[in-house]
């Protein structure tokens, strides 16, 4: 299974189990997450999420590149569309959702992370918006940092693509606290109990809010991300790239 | 060739030094126009893969506005130069290379705003950097904008109403300024800084700063618009010609006093 998918009570926790391959993102693993997220925000049994990543390398290393560059031409519709599913079911989970970051998030893990209502990190966990140095343009990445953190430091992350630490992401504000990673899923899970343990009614309505902050900005930068990236497909320019990243990989 | 810059290339690095140091580097309406010229043509410039904007001498990067040109405006001046702002932003905006701001020293006022459009800042403890124009009878419009990207509400509304000056240590902790430097490494660090952005993929490079543009379009437009009825009561009422009149008299009075 590409996501181990656990009830513990109240909560319901969804490990991205592909530890071989930094636990990226494959069609088959955002399609479990969309599921179960979708199946959550029905169930009243389930009051709050916990999102992390199997092994102690990585939370998620984002998109599954083996995957991206074999897309056939006429295959980028659909494949973008999984993309909207599974930030939808994300960014608009009813539930409360704490990430308890293991390892490297890079990518769209890193965004997987900032949809996330609570981070915890392990001091170690190495954070990145990689796309620009596979020749990517980082749309919906940079809607979201920009939302976290202001324009000022959106702008050196997503230009340099470079890794930034959890010290600094506790220090922005990104992280609000960081563990050992044996005490890791013991916080996240006293984080979402937390959450769990709040009036539902109350829980809910100020998620709505939360969350109807973020849907049209989002979602506004999906729709840009489908033809920005296609543009930048169009120049052969990523597919360059990340010929150039598995040849430095071999 | 221009008279109030100097521009060079540096490998894939174009430099543009605001060269007016007498006056820190200040701007009036030729040297703006020598400015976004001079953008505009590192932008068309294949050769070029980002441009470092830095200030001559040691003291300021650009103490901003030229109060010399806009101690004698009229209220139709005003609006005038208000749109004078949106041909130089506009050029900084559609820059599809990384922006590289070497502060080297002060950037206050409309250079504060120049240099927060840049993408990444290298400055130095003595790189001061603020929004003064409350204490000259400017109302600030653009400024407020720009901060509100960056800094949130709370640290808007005090710095735009005090007129405060933040030294580099506060700009730095803040997120403003990302390489806070020694003085003497300012132009090595900025250097380093965008000969690593040089070497990123171009097209994603440039498809990321049209996204920038196009995210903060409408912000941009709305406080352009309110720039210009801002200005307009404002020198209508007459108090940015005395405050600035009020200016250049202590100054005067400093001078003979020395």
């Amino acid at each position: 299974m590409g996501v181990e998918i656990e009830r513990k009570g109240a909560l319901l926790c969804l490990t991205l189990n592909r530890e071989e391959r930094l636990n990226a993102l494959d069609t088959d693993m955002r399609t479990a997450i969309v599921e179960a997220l979708n199946a959550a925000s029905e169930d009243d049994e389930v009051r709050a999420v916990i999102l992390t990543g199997k092994g102690a390398r990585a939370f998620c290393a984002g998109q599954d590149l083996n995957e991206s560059r074999q897309l056939s031409p006429d295959g980028g519709d659909a494949w973008m569309d999984t993309w909207q599913r599974f930030f939808a079911a994300v960014s608009q989970c009813r539930k409360p959702i704490v990430a308890a970051v293991n390892g490297t998030a890079a990518g769209a893990g890193l965004q997987l992370a900032l949809m996330a209502d609570l981070r915890v990190a392990v001091p170690t966990a190495r954070f990145l918006m990689a796309e620009i140095n596979v020749g990517l343009p980082a749309i919906a990445g940079s809607y979201l940092l920009q939302t976290h953190l202001g324009q000022a430091r959106m702008r050196e992350l997503v230009l340099t693509g470079r890794v930034f630490t959890a010290e600094e992401a506790s220090e922005w504000g990104l992280v609000q606290e960081t563990r050992s990673p044996g005490q890791l899923m013991e916080r996240a899970e006293a984080m979402a109990l937390h959450l769990a343990e709040k009036p539902p009614v109350a829980m809910r309505l100020t998620l709505e809010m939360l969350r109807g902050m973020m849907r049209r900005g989002l979602s506004e930068a999906e729709t840009a991300a489908v033809s920005y990236q296609s543009e930048a497909i169009a120049t052969g320019e990523p597919q360059a790239q990340m010929a150039r990243f598995f040849e430095a990989r071999r | 060739m221009y008279e109030f810059l100097k521009v060079s290339t540096e490998g894939k690095v174009g430099i543009i030094t605001l060269n007016r140091p007498d006056v820190l580097n200040a701007w009036h309406s030729p040297m703006r126009r020598e400015l976004a010229a001079a953008l505009e043509a590192m932008n068309a410039d294949e050769e070029v893969r980002a441009v470092i904007m830095t200030g001559a001498g040691e003291r300021a990067f650009s103490a901003g506005q030229d109060l010399n040109e806009t101690k004698s405006f009229d209220t139709e001046r005003a609006r005038e130069w208000v749109e004078e702002w949106r041909a130089l932003y506009s050029a900084i905006r559609g820059m599809t290379k990384p922006l590289i701001a070497a502060l080297n020293g002060v950037a206050a006022g409309s250079a504060f705003q120049v240099a927060l459009q840049c993408d990444i800042r290298v400055g130095h403890a003595g790189s001061k950097m603020g929004q003064p124009e409350i204490n000259s009878g400017i109302a600030s419009t653009l400024g407020p904008w720009l901060m509100k990207e960056m800094l949130g509400l709370s640290r808007t509304i005090e710095l735009t109403l005090t007129g405060r000056m933040m030294d580099g240590e506060e700009c730095h902790h803040i997120g403003l300024i990302h390489h806070l430097v020694a003085a003497d490494q300012v132009h090595a660090k900025a250097m380093e800084v965008a000969g690593e952005l040089a070497e990123k993929p171009p097209v994603a490079m440039a498809l990321n700063k049209r996204r920038f543009a196009e995210m903060t379009q409408p912000g941009f437009e709305d406080a352009l618009a309110a720039g210009s009825r801002n200005q307009k009561e404002a020198y209508a009422s007459g108090e940015p010609q005395r405050m600035m009149e009020a200016f250049f008299a202590e100054r005067e009075k400093r001078k003979q006093n020395a």
